[in-house]
């Protein structure tokens, strides 16, 4: 029960006693929802109401004359005694005059979040405070589930974006394949003539396109499921590299360029699953062919970076658009051109590049300028040799 | 112009060179139509003017300005605005059918097409779109 406050107050009205007006006050205090507690220029508390022993679990005599830290918990209850001394002698107000939200430590140890106001009074020449104190627990619950529901629509709306998008992806190439085909067998055009072969050749093309795009599609949903498997192992990254250049040279002949390996240090070695690495290879080496000029060369390079090593591929092509630059690995995305080059890719190599880079704690990164070239490069922790490396 | 007038010209925006081909050979050869075929909506502005369709079929996501920017742009000539706008779309989601529709696009085909009855269904598309007219 509140303690009864002390009378400074000599004058009394014509309707009602002193002791009358003290009754009411204590009725009303005693029946607030929110906790009250005062609290003496020392921090040491000297009432407390009902709300707040509800609040907080305690009885009144467990905590009549206790320091208010108690209803604390740490690191809070640590500085308040230092706040209030910091307040008196300086003045400088952090809480009092100002409401904010605070954690409340229960007689049961268990915390929860508080809304505190404290004002400062004077009460027969001494210096006090009350705090009021209100349990937020259940609107700060409401928050987060708010919040939650929030971040679940957000995520489906991204989910609907991402099956829309596959949905688009899918039949374009699908709708080239069927109609071709349906030209043929509907009879509207021979099969053995020049049209017939032109429509068999775009169902090729198309179903291999649309192959690239299926395999891209399991390989996101592996890396966003995190099941894609890497079986790591410690190779040398000269011999990777020329490999590299060996197997990708159908995307040289077919754009006609050249891919050389201008300079690496040997031997240096990386712990990486070397497939998943020649898929990355592979992305940013008919990335560069596509978007380069004819009879250019496309430079690969390793460097060493203190205990990292830096794996280039530079190419003196057209460049990736100043406003495309900060989507280049989102998910569907290719610069917007005309050029049936880049119709060829599905948009989501690099982003897979940069997710299976990532998974050897690694970074892919990119400079570019626009009619000048670009540069992708690939940041690899530097590994140290076993005795089955290659 | 009412149903009455022959129903002979189709100008078609589409980005993919592959789509754009065998449409071509469906709308052309199967159907019979007098058919301009643009590679983007650009290309599509230009060339409205000299062809003059009676219809414009677009495809929707195009490099550059697109099928929606496109239709808005030909609704804006006063010479065109009255010509039935058709999209042909992957986007085949009921929504985004309803918000092509409520662009002033007057139907809309969803990829992927058959060639074969293409041409059909686009004259029916015309044929309806003139006989609400009247």
């Amino acid at each position: 029960m509140m303690s009864s406050p002390p009378n400074h107050d000599n004058k009394t009205n014509d309707t009602g006693s002193v002791s009358d007006l003290l009754a009411r006050t204590k009725a009303i205090v005693d029946t607030i929802v929110d906790g009250v507690i005062t609290i003496s220029d020392c921090g040491l508390i000297e009432t407390v109401n009902p709300a707040a022993e509800n609040i907080f679990g305690y009885r009144l005599d467990e905590l009549t004359g206790k320091n208010v830290s108690m209803l604390m918990p740490n690191p809070y209850r640590a500085e308040h005694d230092q706040y209030l001394d910091n307040y008196l002698s300086t003045g400088e107000k952090k809480i009092i005059g100002i409401g904010r939200e605070v954690t409340g430590l229960r007689k049961n140890g268990s915390t929860f979040p508080l809304e505190l106001a404290i004002s400062e009074m004077e009460v027969n020449g001494q210096r006090m405070f009350t705090g009021i104190v209100r349990d937020i627990s259940e609107r700060k619950e409401t928050e987060e589930q708010l919040r939650s529901a929030i971040r679940r629509v957000h995520e489906q709306q991204i989910k609907d974006e991402f099956i829309a998008t596959v949905s688009h992806e899918l039949r374009t190439p699908l709708t080239s394949i069927k109609a071709s085909l349906e030209l043929i067998i509907g009879g509207a055009i021979k099969p053995n003539s020049s049209q017939g072969d032109m429509l068999i050749n775009i169902a090729h093309k198309n179903s291999d396109r649309l192959l690239l795009l299926i395999n891209d599609i399991l390989d996101i949903s592996k890396i966003e499921s995190e099941k894609m498997q890497f079986n790591k192992q410690v190779i040398r990254v000269k011999p990777f590299l020329e490999t590299a250049i060996f197997d990708n040279q159908a995307y040289a002949e077919k754009h006609h360029v050249k891919f050389a390996l201008i300079f690496c240090p040997d031997p240096i070695y990386i712990d990486v699953d070397p497939d998943r690495l020649m898929q990355v290879m592979s992305n940013l080496m008919s990335n560069a062919a596509k978007f380069s000029n004819q009879d250019s060369i496309i430079e690969i390079t390793a460097k060493l970076m203190d205990d990292k090593i830096r794996i280039a591929v530079c190419d003196k092509g057209r460049g990736i658009p100043l406003d495309f630059q900060s989507r280049v690995f989102e998910k569907f995305t290719q610069a917007d051109t005309s050029d049936k080059r880049a119709m060829s890719g599905t948009g989501l190599g690099l982003h897979i590049s940069k997710a299976i880079v990532e998974q050897h704690q690694g970074t892919l990164s990119f400079k570019s300028e626009p009619d000048k070239g670009s540069e992708f490069y690939i940041d690899l922790q530097r590994a140290n040799p076993t005795k089955s490396s290659p | 112009m009412n149903t009455s007038v022959e129903f002979t010209k189709i100008m078609y925006v589409e980005d993919e060179p592959d789509i754009r081909l065998v449409a071509e050979i469906a709308l052309k050869q199967v159907a019979g139509f007098d058919l301009k075929i643009c590679s983007d909506g650009y290309e599509g502005l230009d060339e409205i003017g000299n062809f003059k369709p009676q219809l414009v079929l677009l495809d929707v996501m195009m490099p550059g300005m697109d099928g929606p920017q496109l239709l808005k742009r030909i609704k804006e000539m006063p010479e065109f605005a009255d010509i039935p706008i058709v999209f042909m779309t992957a986007k085949a989601q009921a929504d985004e059918v309803e918000k092509l529709k409520k662009m002033g696009a007057e139907n809309v085909i969803t990829k992927p097409f058959n060639p074969m009855t293409l041409g059909n269904e686009i004259r029916t598309i015309w044929q309806n779109y003139h006989e609400s007219k009247q």
